[in-house]
């Protein structure tokens, strides 16, 4: 289990996350809601070790080492992490050899998935923006991570495309991968996590199972606060 | 705690330093003699080696702090690692304009490239002014503070390699002075050492005031950033 | 992973993405050549005068060359977001910059194969004292300042430094480097008597050292957050 203890962060002095708790069980998924800049990508940040929280404390699963940790990480940001200038398999072979030994046959199978197999020859500086964010995901899911950190993953995606990786979501749940997933579509957020997390200016403020029954007094909370930040 | 001996100790030492910087004074322009050859010019000495050792124990104190800074993370250090390195520039900026000053009388030259110590001060000075840049864009963010900690580190480590590779880049060619040429009375020895003592004491008074300046600048950014 | 593997993973990387555009090693030759050609036209060399510039000829081009290099090495990391990428990968940092350390020096290895031939062609100058010498020079003292300047770059990208700052950085601490291949250059160009030569070689080689090393290993808990 993952655990984020009283974590506070402070970016050029603003602070930006007061007292987070977290506990992010292994293989459990997590709809991370929010307005715009209530801090969930700094929470991810957190999470990913790509900022170091000024105070707090995390716990990494069965007392893992930050490396470790690491390995077991898959990272799908805002940012797609390719490089433009290399095909999409040497981008796939570069990620994967970063975290271990080269698979073709494991390549293949990502690039099945997100439904680019028939281009990975081809620069990805010639792939649509869909395209980019489709080979992003298959760039965090080829080394089989345990834990997913998603901040927007269905930003840019055509129907088809979110339908796919809503699949592809829903089939890692049950094989026991775990991922927080940053969506501003809570009804879909909702569809794909076991618990939701409410977070607003830097605070946690409300935790729900992701049941039928509980998704209206949420959403609404949720709207709530959308609507006292805009007036 | 420490709050309540800061004035007082602020108080103590500048009386102090203005006492012994009027002493100096006295000692350099009056209680020491004339140099025989060179004539009152070689009274710069007597702010220009002082200078040096508070350049030096000031890059010094910036070399230290970045070691802390790393590894305790703790701002203070940054703080006194930017405040030094600050006064450590002012005090070479002094060695560089009197060490010219007395070069043109008695070496004929403003500048030489002969003297290992003056182009070691030069380039210090060049890589301390660097460091300074990179003050200027840290505002708050702790990786820039860090980047500016092992400048800082590296810096100094680098002062003993230019002071060499000078050295022998020099003696190669031919040499224009001798090192060993002041042969020195008593008074100008006991002004000397008292120069460089009150010289340090000042240095420690100016480093109090920037470091508190320093602290209390971080304090209000803090103050600003939570209530505004 | 082994260490040594991640070096040659990123080590391909960049070489892989440099050598399919070409345009920044293309630029760095050209550069080189032309600034050769330049000095000698402002120099207006003759053969009895260029005893004393000639070291000074021979390393700016390639010293410059290798300056244009440092920032656009290596510049689709900071594209996209792929620095973000190794950083929450487990790979270690040393190997990081032991692999754009060596990755940079391949570029500057092949200035200096097109530009200290031209500067000889250029000089008529009489063959080299010592080829030997030269050649040690040339080698250890690119690779130190190519040392230098991938460190203090690759940290200052990702502490968001201004590129500006990186020349004022690196030229003050590399003093030594030069002062080094300059000496040793003029020996190995001239009949000498060979003074000091050891000496050089063993500053060159101490501080190559000090900055292939304390970079490699230091640079996982500099980067580390
Ligand atoms: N580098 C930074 N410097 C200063 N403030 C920052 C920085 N990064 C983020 N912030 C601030 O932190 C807060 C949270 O930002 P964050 O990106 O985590 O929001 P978010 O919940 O992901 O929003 P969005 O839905 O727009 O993606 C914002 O108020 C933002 O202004
Ligand atoms: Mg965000």
């Amino acid at each position: 289990m993952m655990e984020l203890q009283n974590i506070n962060l402070f970016m050029n002095d603003k602070n930006v996350l007061h007292s987070i708790n977290l506990q992010w069980r292994k293989g459990e998924s997590i709809a991370l809601i929010g307005a715009n800049g209530a801090g969930k990508s700094s929470l991810l940040k957190v999470l990913g070790t790509l900022v170091k929280p000024n105070s707090g404390k995390l716990k990494y699963p069965s007392d893992l080492s930050v490396k470790e940790w690491k390995k077991l990480l898959g990272i799908v940001f805002p940012e797609t992490f390719l490089y433009h200038s290399l095909t999409a398999y040497e981008n796939l072979r570069f990620y994967q050899k970063l975290y271990g030994k080269i698979n073709k046959d494991r390549i293949d199978e990502v690039l099945k998935q997100v439904k680019l197999f028939h281009v990975k020859q081809e620069i990805v500086d010639t792939y649509s923006k869909g395209m980019k964010q489709r080979l992003s995901i298959a760039r965090a899911l080829l080394h089989n991570p345990t834990y997913l950190l998603l901040d927007e993953p269905f930003d840019g995606l055509d129907s088809e495309s979110k339908e796919i990786l809503k699949n592809m979501l829903l089939q890692m749940r049950q094989k026991g991968t775990g991922y927080i997933l940053v969506s501003h579509d809570s009804e879909q957020a909702w569809e794909l996590c076991d618990r939701a997390v409410l977070m607003h200016e830097g605070r946690i403020i409300a935790e729900g199972k992701c049941t039928n029954q509980g998704y209206f007094p949420f959403i609404k909370r949720y709207r709530e606060i959308v609507k006292e930040k805009s007036s | 705690m420490m709050q309540k001996y800061l004035n007082p100790t602020k108080l103590f030492l500048t009386f102090a330093t203005g006492i012994l910087m009027v002493i100096q004074l006295y000692m350099s322009l009056f209680y020491a003699p004339t140099e025989k050859y060179m004539g009152h010019i070689q009274r710069i000495m007597y702010f220009h080696v002082p200078s040096a050792f508070v350049a030096f124990a000031a890059f010094t104190i910036v070399f230290i702090a970045g070691i802390m800074y790393l590894y305790t993370k703790n701002k203070k250090w940054d703080a006194l690692a930017v405040s030094s390195a600050e006064i450590g520039v002012l005090f070479t900026t002094v060695v560089l304009v009197t060490g010219s000053l007395w070069a043109r009388p008695v070496w004929n030259a403003w500048w030489v490239w002969d003297d290992p110590r003056l182009v070691t001060a030069l380039i210090l000075w060049f890589i301390y002014i660097a460091y300074l840049l990179i003050r200027t864009s840290v505002a708050g963010d702790e990786r820039r503070r860090k980047f500016a900690a092992v400048f800082g580190i590296v810096g100094f480590i680098d002062v003993p390699l230019v002071y060499f590779s000078v050295k022998w880049w020099r003696t190669i060619h031919p040499k224009v002075i001798d090192e060993q040429g002041v042969h020195m009375p008593a008074e100008m020895a006991q002004t000397l050492f008292f120069s460089i003592f009150a010289f340090l004491v000042l240095f420690i008074t100016l480093l109090l005031y920037r470091y508190v300046l320093e602290s209390q600048k971080e304090n209000v950014n803090e103050l600003r950033n939570k209530y505004l | 992973m082994t260490f040594i593997n991640q070096v040659v993973l990123i080590l391909n990387r960049d070489l892989r993405i440099e050598f399919r555009s070409k345009s920044l090693l293309l630029s760095m030759v050209i550069f080189a050549l032309l600034f050769q050609v330049f000095l000698q036209i402002v120099f207006d060399a003759k053969t009895q005068a260029i005893q004393m510039i000639a070291p000074g000829i021979l390393w700016l081009p390639v010293l410059l060359s290798a300056m244009l290099g440092f920032n656009k090495y290596g510049s689709a990391e900071r594209e996209n977001g792929a620095l973000t990428g190794l950083l929450v990968s487990p790979i270690d940092k040393g190997a990081l910059f032991l692999g754009k350390l060596i990755g940079n020096y391949v570029l500057v290895f092949i200035v200096i194969v097109t530009s200290v031939p031209i500067f000889f062609l250029f000089l008529k100058q009489p063959f080299p004292a010592s080829i030997g010498l030269l050649l040690t020079t040339l080698l250890l003292g690119s690779w130190g300042f190519v040392a230098i300047g991938v460190f203090l770059t690759t940290l200052a990208h990702s502490s968001s430094i201004t590129e500006l700052l990186v020349p004022i950085m690196i030229f003050p601490l590399a003093v030594p480097l030069f002062l080094a291949i300059i000496q040793l250059t003029e020996m190995a160009l001239f009949p000498s008597l060979g003074m000091g030569e050891n000496l050089w070689i063993l500053l060159l080689i101490g501080y190559n050292l000090i900055f292939t090393v304390a970079p490699t290993f230091l640079f996982d808990l500099l980067l580390e957050v």
